[in-house]
């Protein structure tokens, strides 16, 4: 559905996003899990055509067939209203306060695809069922300070359905919300996905979030894919040290009640991510792997096969099992 | 790792204390709207426990930290710190009883005033509390070398740091006075996984390592199954549930923490 | 690394062009600004007389730049008492808040109320008018703005989280408007500053003008535009000029007030600091 090539984000500090080569397949549900720097809303905005003008943008990018590495901005726009659509963090900032939300969810379709005041407004209740917006009736007439969080990101999420789009990109569409109410945003994420066979990239921070939402899971790290797989496979047996170090730093809910030991101590990844122009030029995770070799700060490590999906490391290559310690 | 448990010796007592805000106007002559962020609270730390307050956001947690705090006071009841109740103390006496308890917030960008030094905002409680100048240079060293960060750092500003360095920085000048209580608010929340994990550690650490204890505030249960003995849970300014980590998460009683929790086991 | 905004880069250029004029005006002139040649009135601009003489055969360009001096002088002392005692005013009411904020809000509600001509002409009328009644009319009348810019952005400020460690630590709140407040609420001031000093060198040009600032035979661009009135279709030059330079200070300083706050806009740092 969306194929990206050699893509890369250069800043004026040095590469913000190394080349990297992606694609997503009709009704996918992948995500994307890194930590601040990792480049993961980078790699998302670019799919849009959305990285910022300050930065430059490398590589090829075809959507549905369409060659879009050489659109101009006008293209872009053509295709983010009728295919490609997105939600963010912030479900406050995103919508116009002084708007009614269904007036915000009908402009668009007024607007791009023709339709009359009536058939927008009946265009909009039918999304605000679809998405599970309660007493969708009486919403559409709220302002979004009106509306809790959960309800203001269904509300979101309804405008970025208004276009049918093939991909829908959720950059972080649950970590303002409450645990309870981010559930439910999941999964109806994943519904919407399974019901449309619309793509769904599922961009997060948060391990577990994305273990829900998706099939595949791509994990960056300071501007680089680590490593890509399915999801079950990735939590449960991950490859790539940075992986492993990040599953094992998670908090978890059990370990420690059903430890003997009383409160232990959680496994950490050492030192923190340092800044874009202070990465190692190899691996961009040497010198906080515990499992690191001598080349690693200098030779950047290509993506190779792995049991279950790919992954970058020098150690995967050199003892094929793939980052033992 | 506290063998004082619960009531016997509180280093903290919250009782009875509910905290009311008048909310703006809503009509012109109407009676301004009140929001009862804090509901008849009571509870207690030992020395050397940790708490864990548990909610989600408008559960009055955070107004809890403040009124233990004392950046505002109770509309009902009493915050007693070491058996003193706060709200009876004297200005100056309340400056000395302060240093024993101290705070660390949830954004470490924000809680570093971006003007000024790395050691002059550390140095900052032993300047409040008349600290002879001289002991100065010495103590802020060795509390960035408690933290896990090198004495030279004091020469910087915060920007220079990231965010987890920054929370370390945090915690330096929380325990320059070597408080007897630290309140956490969601102090981990904004930091990265692998981050999160370094600055829970380092709070067990200076646990075990200074006898503090701790209120430990955040909406993670697993973080807080992590670092604390005892928890609470809140919701719309009550104290729904209270018991020790174990029993709570193991056997809630509460409907609401078992929603929470059925919330949080999907995700282990 | 950010582009200098355009009004930042005029505006400097225009001031720096009235500040040198002024400070030049100290050390040397072109001639002596009140030497007086009265069989050589209305002169055309010439080598000896770049812009001319008036109507008592004093050099024009002398007399601008020794206006300019005052006006300068004027403005800074004004806005510099208004900045200072407006911007104490605005931190005492954010630091204890109570009746002591509204008191003060509230007084300086009534100041804004209160309009400055008429202020400078009851000012005048005790004292007599003299540039001394300018400077304390202007610097009056900037307090309540100064106070409240102030007090907007020290609340702010005293909601950051390092004033709450500050006020963990003990901190008391004088400790803590000097250490914290001050420091971070200095910029939305200076650029207040900026823009006041604009309209104080307005305000200074329309009493001098009304008579109530500059005596003869002191110059003042107000003053010189006064006096060239009567004579508007005999020598209109008279009038352009000191025209064209309060045109000129007071573009110069808005532009550069406009600047200063486009450079501190909280959302261009934003926009900066974002990933």
């Amino acid at each position: 559905m969306i194929d990206l090539t050699d893509i890369h984000v250069d800043g004026p500090a040095g590469p913000l996003l190394r080349k990297t080569s992606l694609s997503l397949a009709a009704g996918e549900r992948v995500g994307i899990v890194g930590e601040s720097g990792s480049g993961k809303t980078l790699l998302a905005l670019s799919m849009m055509g959305m990285v910022s003008d300050q930065l430059t943008v490398g590589g090829a990018i075809s959507v549905e067939g369409r060659d879009m590495t050489n659109a101009v901005e006008a293209d872009w726009r053509h295709l983010r209203a009728r295919r490609l659509s997105m939600v963010f963090q912030e479900p406050m900032s995103a919508l116009n306060p002084l708007r009614r939300v269904g007036d915000t969810v009908a402009a668009p379709l007024i607007r791009h695809q023709g339709y009359t005041r009536e058939q927008a407004r009946a265009r909009a209740l039918s999304l605000f069922e679809e998405t599970g917006i309660t007493d969708p009736e009486r919403r559409l007439s709220q302002y979004p300070h009106q509306l809790s969080g959960g309800q203001r990101q269904r509300v979101l999420i309804a405008l970025a359905l208004a276009c049918d789009p093939a991909l829908l990109i959720a950059d972080e569409p649950t970590s303002a919300l409450d645990a309870e109410v981010a559930l439910r945003i999941t999964d109806l994420l994943v519904r919407l996905s399974r019901e449309r066979n619309m793509a769904l990239l599922f961009i997060s921070h948060d391990l577990a979030a994305v273990s829900r939402t998706t099939e595949r899971i791509i994990v960056m790290y300071g501007g680089d894919i680590m490593e890509t797989g399915p999801t079950r496979a990735i939590m449960q047996a991950p490859h790539h040290p940075y992986t492993k170090g990040l599953l094992a730093a998670r908090p978890k809910l059990w370990a420690p009640i059903l430890s003997t030991h009383g409160k232990r101590r959680l496994p950490t990844i050492p030192g923190s991510v340092p800044p874009p122009q202070d990465l190692p030029r190899g691996c961009r995770f040497a010198g906080r792997c515990p499992v690191e070799m001598a080349h690693c700060a200098t030779e950047r490590p290509a993506l190779i096969h792995t049991a279950t999906g790919t992954a970058a490391c020098h150690r995967q290559t050199a003892d094929g099992a793939g980052g033992q310690s | 790792m506290s063998q004082t448990q619960g009531t016997a010796h509180p280093i903290l007592s919250v009782e009875q204390v509910t905290r009311r805000y008048r909310l703006p106007r809503t009509t012109l002559f109407g009676e301004a709207p009140v929001l009862t962020a804090v509901k008849g609270i009571s509870f207690s730390i030992g020395i050397g426990e940790t708490l864990g307050i548990v909610g989600e956001s408008g559960s009055g947690k955070s107004t809890l930290a403040r009124l233990v705090m004392g950046f505002e006071q109770p509309d009902e009841g009493v915050v007693r710190f070491d058996g003193y109740d706060l709200a009876r103390l004297t200005p100056a006496a309340f400056r000395i009883a302060r240093r024993g308890f101290q705070m660390v917030f949830q954004d470490p960008n924000g809680s570093l005033d971006p003007r000024r030094t790395v050691g002059w905002s550390i140095a900052e409680p032993l300047r409040a509390q008349s600290v002879p100048l001289s002991e100065h240079p010495a103590r802020v060293a060795e509390v960035l070398e408690q933290v896990g960060l090198r004495p030279d750092y004091a020469k910087r500003f915060p920007h220079e740091f990231s965010g987890g360095q920054r929370q370390r920085i945090a915690i330096a000048r929380a325990i320059v006075m070597r408080p007897r209580l630290l309140v956490a608010d969601e102090a981990v929340s904004a930091l990265d996984v692998s981050v999160q994990a370094q600055i829970l550690n380092l709070l067990m650490d200076l646990q075990d390592e200074l006898g503090l204890a701790i209120m430990f505030i955040s909406h993670d249960l697993a973080v807080i199954s992590s670092i604390c003995d005892r928890m609470i849970v809140m919701r719309h300014g009550e104290v729904l549930e209270e018991g020790p980590v174990p029993t709570v998460i193991s056997a809630p009683r509460h409907a609401y923490t078992q929603a929470l929790l059925s919330a949080a086991r999907l995700e282990d | 690394m950010r582009r200098l905004p355009v009004n930042l880069l005029i505006g400097g250029v225009l001031v720096a062009l009235v500040v040198a004029a002024a400070m030049l005006s100290v050390i040397w002139t072109p001639h002596p600004y009140a030497a007086m040649d009265i069989p050589n009135k209305f002169a055309p601009p010439s080598p000896a007389h770049w812009l001319g003489t008036d109507q008592l055969g004093r050099d024009l360009v002398s007399q601008l730049m020794v206006a300019a001096g005052n006006s300068m002088m004027v403005a800074l002392l004004a806005v510099s008492i208004g900045a200072v005692l407006g911007t104490i005013l605005g931190m005492v009411a954010a630091a204890r808040g109570g009746w002591t904020e509204e008191a003060i809000m509230r007084l300086s509600d009534l100041g804004f109320a209160f309009p400055t001509l008429l202020f400078a002409i009851m000012l005048a009328a005790a004292f007599g008018p003299s540039l001394t009644v300018v400077v304390v009319a202007i610097a009056f009348i900037n307090i309540p703005t100064f106070a409240r810019v102030a007090r907007a952005a020290a609340r702010q400020v005293w909601h950051r989280d390092y004033v709450y460690a500050a006020r963990a630590a003990g901190m008391n709140r004088f400790a803590i408007s000097r250490d914290h407040i001050l420091p971070n609420i200095a910029a939305p001031v200076i650029v207040q500053a900026t823009i006041e000093f604009a309209v104080a060198i307005l305000t200074e040009a329309a009493l001098s003008y009304l008579g109530l600032g500059a005596q003869p035979p002191a110059p003042s661009w107000g003053r010189m535009l006064s006096e060239a009135q009567t004579l508007m279709y005999l020598a209109p030059q008279l009038a352009i000029w000191p025209g064209l330079c309060i045109f000129i200070a007071v573009l110069g300083f808005g532009l550069l007030g406009d600047g200063l706050r486009d450079l501190s806009d909280p959302r261009l740092g934003q926009r900066r600091s974002h990933d």
